[in-house]
């Protein structure tokens, strides 16, 4: 999934409507890599930052652990 | 309806039908029934296919840079892809698969990639390369020998090996989605048929990338096929062909009424066999179109043709 924002989902929309017609340039073909590629990017960061999230949840501190043997 | 003619070529999925269910390889390759529901994965699978030709055309033919060449494939997928309408469940959307191409070449750039297509003995690059051979088994009705068709992605140097190339897309890629090419037929008739059109091929490189719900993933796994495989999957051909002449000329498939009904999400023909009136079910849920192996074109026919 490529977390894109309604901008640039938008803007896609509008590109691939110029693809269909015929119109498009090259330019408009590039931005459409640069839209996907920072969706791409933007997802791997959110995936990465919830699991650190709930890493940090999730994993007991050593030492308190240890308090509790003594 | 009379006996449906049997077909002059052959290819991987007619075989690897048949030898799944018989019926099933009549109903859609003998008398052409396909699914009035387009299919999200064969389309979605076109565009992807279609996207990376263009591509690599664009760098390894006309030299554009791989920016340019990446664009113009996308640019390809998107426009191949069209306004279909991808179901709500599928992550195969234009975007999705779109995302999928921007991601395979970041994967594996053009201007750095250990696969590179090759020049045939043409002059061509090997982009899409496909074949058509002769076989030793004669057609039932013309007497000419039937032909056996492939089309291979790529023929590329890989690292000193000439390999043939397939790129497949998955839903998940786990440790033992390499191991499942070592015997598939698709290969191995890959590899006969460049043998027989000139071109010898150390083996196969498939690469998959998969489509998950926040990123994406790839695997390659390269797949030999020494001499003996290869002659014993000819001769396992043309018994499988036989068989498939004498069904024909019996006028009668058999049915496998077993795992091969329930298999990759469903046969399509599933409901048919669960009704006593098939030829009366068939015509409201699928439609008669024959795909021509050889142009790769399909032509709409009349039900009672």
């Amino acid at each position: 999934m490529s977390l894109l924002t309604p901008e640039q989902s938008s803007r896609i929309a509008v590109l691939r409507a110029k693809f269909a017609d015929g119109s498009a340039t090259e330019d408009d073909m590039r931005e459409v890599v640069t839209i996907l590629r920072a969706g791409r990017f933007s997802a791997a960061s959110a995936t990465t930052t919830a699991r650190r999230a709930a890493a940090k949840i999730a994993i007991p501190n050593a030492d308190d652990l240890l308090a509790e043997l003594k | 309806m009379t006996r449906p003619d049997f077909p002059a070529v052959l290819d991987s999925t007619i075989i690897a039908a048949f030898r799944s269910c018989p019926r099933k390889a009549f109903m859609e390759f003998f008398q052409h029934w396909k699914s009035k529901d387009p299919s999200v994965h064969l389309h979605a699978g076109a565009a992807y296919a279609r996207g990376l030709e263009v591509a690599r055309e664009a760098f390894y033919v006309h030299s554009r840079t791989p920016a340019d060449a990446v664009a113009m494939g996308v640019a390809a997928l998107l426009e191949f892809y069209g306004d279909f309408d991808c179901p709500d469940d599928s992550a195969k959307s234009a975007i999705r698969m779109a995302g999928a191409l921007e991601f395979y070449f970041d994967s594996y750039p053009l201007d750095s990639d250990s696969a590179v297509p090759i020049k045939l003995p043409s002059g061509k690059r090997g982009i899409e390369f496909g074949f058509v051979e002769p076989l030793s088994i004669l057609h039932p009705v013309t007497g000419d020998p039937l032909q056996y068709s492939g089309r291979m992605d790529m023929v590329v140097d890989y690292q000193g090996m000439v390999l043939g190339e397939d790129d497949k897309t998955a839903s998940a890629l786990g440790a033992s989605w390499p191991r499942q090419w070592d015997l598939r037929s698709q290969f191995t008739g890959y590899v006969w048929g460049a043998a027989r059109a000139g071109i010898k091929l150390n083996g196969f490189l498939i690469r998959g990338v998969s489509i998950l719900k926040t990123k994406y993933d790839t695997q390659q796994a390269i797949t030999y096929r020494p001499e003996w495989q290869l002659e014993r999957w000819e001769k396992q051909l043309e018994r499988d062909i036989k068989r498939m002449i004498a069904c024909w000329e019996e006028g009668y498939f058999d049915y496998n009424l077993d795992h091969a009904c329930a298999e990759y999400g469903g046969c399509p023909f599933r409901q048919i066999c669960l009704t006593q009136q098939p030829d009366q079910m068939l015509p409201a849920f699928f439609q008669r179109r024959r795909w021509n192996p050889v142009t790769r074109t399909e032509t709409i026919l009349e039900v009672e043709e």
